[in-house]
């Protein structure tokens, strides 16, 4: 076994041991959906970007990088408002309403909001977030079972069973402290991979003086530094903005605020994620460009990543940066498996199948949920389906489509009433769908991409549908509450 | 060594103006951090005041 391959299994043991020794910490059903609501600003970055940070930067974006460079940069600034908006408006309004109302999930935010009619909003939820959140899920074993099955040597399936395992376990029984604590681990590897692997990369590709890799950097073709080209047109750019409406309320990032001490904590949590989050997509750029140079003639379905931490970052950075890769897929899996899993332990076993479950057995429903969800994406990962990638795609924008209107218009308009929010979900969702459908089979760029159809489509919805059902006093009374002297 | 992370002569407008929004966010998020602080040092004080 070589050193990458034994650096890779210590990481995979470190986050398995994490997360077990996290289950000792959990005292109760607080403890195990929002880690006690007790962690501190550093705990906040640490699982906000671990958990923003997918396998899919690593990869699919170096790709990108190399192919298209500096232009990449359309989809970095809408990510920086997206972080901004997330922490300081509906981070610090999440939090605030968690500290007046008992809110344990995604779920419970709209549903504490749009009280007058909690069980629809529950309902469309608790459909949505298998919906999207399972085949993402499944993307990322299949992604992780991959290279992880290429480093070690080991076959697709027994590599998939051995994560599949590891992740799971971990996430069942250290839940959301598990992986909170996980999640700063795998952020300290992955930023250590990140901030290293440029300058390394860059001496070794120069045969020792860095400043002759960066010249053949400047030599590239001009496109690779232009933010808009024939390759990367002005629909493409505007496309990208999908990440200014979808990182602010997508449901995994979101409950990540519910487990902050307080609102300071989010407050100063804030600028550290933007100078991290800085420095990971600003690396993005160099790598791409810089694995394009390590390896010119990349073989479709390879990665320049890859290629660049094995062919210039030597055995032990190189190991590093793989597992790198790993922490970053490790991170959004175990977050997406608790938030679904919460979902559907609380919005069906808690609501409809045993309303008076104490602590204890809400808590074993808990570590059910999170099991069952991981063995229906492992089932659909066993078979590696092509068919799951679309529903992939359309993930950022259909949870765009379907939560940024009723959770803005929630916290910002006196008049968005939980029929407007139903409408807005449902016209918002639907009409994503349908148009991504229609522009990838047609070709076309209607309304530029499904993610502002979908926006249109539920901004419309909610207006109309607020004015014939009006806002209750009970969700003004929520919203008045949010109001701090 | 900024250069290799983001070549600021070499790249156009646009692509200047993408990474004069991250800084700008950056600035924000400095500043709502620092309001935070001076809002717990009067806190703080407030505290010290009723006693």
């Amino acid at each position: 076994m070589n050193l990458e391959a034994i650096l890779f299994l210590i990481f995979l043991t470190i986050s398995f041991l994490i997360g077990a020794f996290a289950s000792r910490s959990i005292k109760n059903v607080s403890d195990y959906f929002v880690a006690g609501a007790r962690m501190p600003w550093f705990f906040i970055v640490g699982t906000f970007i671990a958990s923003n940070v997918s396998a899919g930067l690593f990869l699919g974006a170096t790709n990108m990088t190399a192919n298209h460079g500096y232009a990449m940069w359309s989809a970095y600034s809408a990510t920086s408002i997206g972080f901004v908006l997330g922490i300081s408006v509906i981070g610090v309004l999440v939090r605030r309403l968690a500290d007046q109302y008992e809110i344990y999930d995604f779920t419970d935010i709209l549903a504490t909001r749009y009280c007058s009619r909690p069980n629809a909003i529950r309902i469309v939820t608790t459909i949505i977030l298998p919906f999207v959140y399972i085949p993402l899920l499944t993307a990322q074993f299949i992604g992780l079972a991959t290279i992880v099955g290429n480093i070690l040597g080991m076959p697709y399936h027994t590599t998939l069973i051995c994560i599949t395992l590891t992740i799971v376990v971990y996430t069942m029984l250290g839940g959301m402290i598990g992986v909170v604590w996980t999640d700063g681990f795998q952020f300290v590897v992955l930023m250590i991979g990140m901030i290293l692997a440029v300058p390394i990369a860059m001496k070794t590709l120069g045969g020792g003086v860095a400043a002759i890799a960066w010249q053949r950097i400047t030599e590239m073709p001009s496109d690779l530094f232009r933010g808009i080209s024939e390759s990367w047109p002005w629909y493409l750019i505007l496309g990208q903005l999908v990440w200014l409406f979808s990182i602010p309320i997508q449901p995994h990032l979101v409950t990540r605020f519910l487990t902050a001490r307080d609102e300071r904590s989010i407050l100063i949590a804030l600028p550290v994620c933007m100078i991290a989050g800085l420095i990971i997509y600003a690396s993005t750029v160099p790598i791409g460009l810089l694995g394009r140079l390590s390896a010119p003639g990349l073989v479709e379905g390879s990665y320049y990543y890859i290629e660049l931490a094995r062919n210039t970052l030597g055995p032990w950075l190189g190991g590093l940066a793989l597992a790198g890769i790993a922490a970053a897929a490790m991170s959004t899996c175990s977050t997406i498996l608790i938030v679904t899993g919460q979902s559907l332990s609380r919005e069906i076993y808690q609501k409809w199948l045993a309303p008076k479950a104490n602590d204890r057995q809400a808590l074993v429903a808990a570590r059910f949920a999170v099991v069952l969800v991981g063995v229906c994406a492992f089932a659909i990962a066993w078979r590696q389906p092509l068919g799951i990638f679309w529903l992939v795609m359309l993930s950022a924008s259909l949870l765009a489509s379907v939560f940024f209107v009723p959770f803005f218009a929630g916290f910002f308009s006196r008049s968005a009433s939980a029929s407007g929010a139903l409408a807005a979900m449902i016209a918002g969702g639907i009409t994503a769908c349908l148009v991504f459908f229609v522009n990838k089979t047609q070709g076309t760029h209607w309304f530029i991409s499904e993610l502002f159809a979908g926006l249109v489509a539920s901004t419309v919805a909610m207006m109309l549908f607020s004015r014939l059902y009006r806002v209750s006093p009970a969700e003004t009374q929520v919203l008045n509450s949010l109001i701090k002297e | 060594m900024l250069d290799w992370y983001f070549p600021w002569q070499y790249v156009d407008w646009l692509v200047r103006l993408q990474m004069l929004i991250w800084l700008m966010a950056i600035v924000f998020s400095f500043w709502v951090f620092w309001r935070t602080l001076i809002k717990k040092r009067a806190w703080l004080q407030k505290k010290i005041d009723d006693r």
